[in-house]
């Protein structure tokens, strides 16, 4: 498949247009994602690197800081 | 034509034509905007839902500086947000945010969420804002590369206009795509 479209996933060979197509393609392949994003939970931000396959309906994972993930 | 005529067609020649009129020129950088009040509560409110935005003609020159014209330390990533009430609409030839809101909550964010995912060409920035004020006819967001009113506008898209009490909330999701 060559990847000419919007989204490009070159780690699984796909591609595709539009946002629901892509979050769909997330919900299915394990992927690394690297950022920083607010605790779901007490909101202070927190450094992830998160491999998974992401069913959140969402482009980027929610993650829990150290303190709320003990708790 | 219906939007159904739109979402059955496979021929991405005919999607890119739909889109062009915002992003012709900077088709390599492209990216969708979801902006959503209140979201997750009784009113919640979905203001645009994966639109096409616009990377202005600055916003491409920062990018072009980044990966091959700069010869020193490179720059802050287009990872802040902020907001307008201004109703000009977006603009490729815009190098600020007209009128942008530098109060009551709404001020320009570091995004709370930035994210990439190894491997795609995809990244996304998320900011919640929480209003403390009152805030009539919101309807713009632009990225820029600083905190401080000023530096470089990267990104702009309009949304449906939204009036905001305090407490309300906004979050506003880019979704990037570069290559």
């Amino acid at each position: 498949m060559s990847l000419d479209k919007t989204f490009k996933d070159f780690v699984n060979d796909f591609s595709c247009d539009t946002l629901d197509e892509w979050i769909t393609h997330l919900a299915t392949v394990e992927l690394t994602y690297t950022g920083n994003s607010a605790c779901v939970t007490c909101g202070d931000s927190v450094e992830f690197n998160w491999t998974g396959k992401l069913k959140n309906g969402l482009t980027y994972p929610q993650v829990l800081c150290e303190v709320c993930k003990s708790q | 034509m219906s939007c159904d005529d739109h979402t059955i067609q496979n021929d991405s020649a005919s999607v890119e034509a739909t889109f062009g009129s915002t992003i012709k020129d900077n088709a390599v950088v492209k990216g969708f905007v979801t902006i959503i009040k209140n979201e997750g509560k009784k009113d919640e409110q979905v203001l645009c839902k994966n639109k096409p935005n616009l990377l202005t003609n600055d916003g491409r020159d920062y990018a072009i500086a980044q990966f091959y014209t700069n010869t020193s330390a490179g720059g802050v990533g287009e990872n802040f947000i902020a907001l307008t009430s201004d109703s000009s609409g977006a603009d490729a030839t815009d190098s600020t945010l007209p009128s942008e809101i530098t109060t009551n909550g709404l001020e320009r964010a570091l995004a709370t969420t930035i994210s990439h995912s190894t491997g795609t060409n995809s990244t996304t920035l998320n900011k919640i804002f929480t209003a403390s004020g009152t805030h009539t006819a919101v309807q713009m967001s632009g990225t820029f590369n600083q905190l401080a009113v000023g530096g470089t506008i990267g990104h702009e898209a309009v949304f449906t206009s939204v009036t905001l009490a305090s407490s309300d909330t906004l979050s506003v999701t880019w979704t990037l795509t570069l290559g």
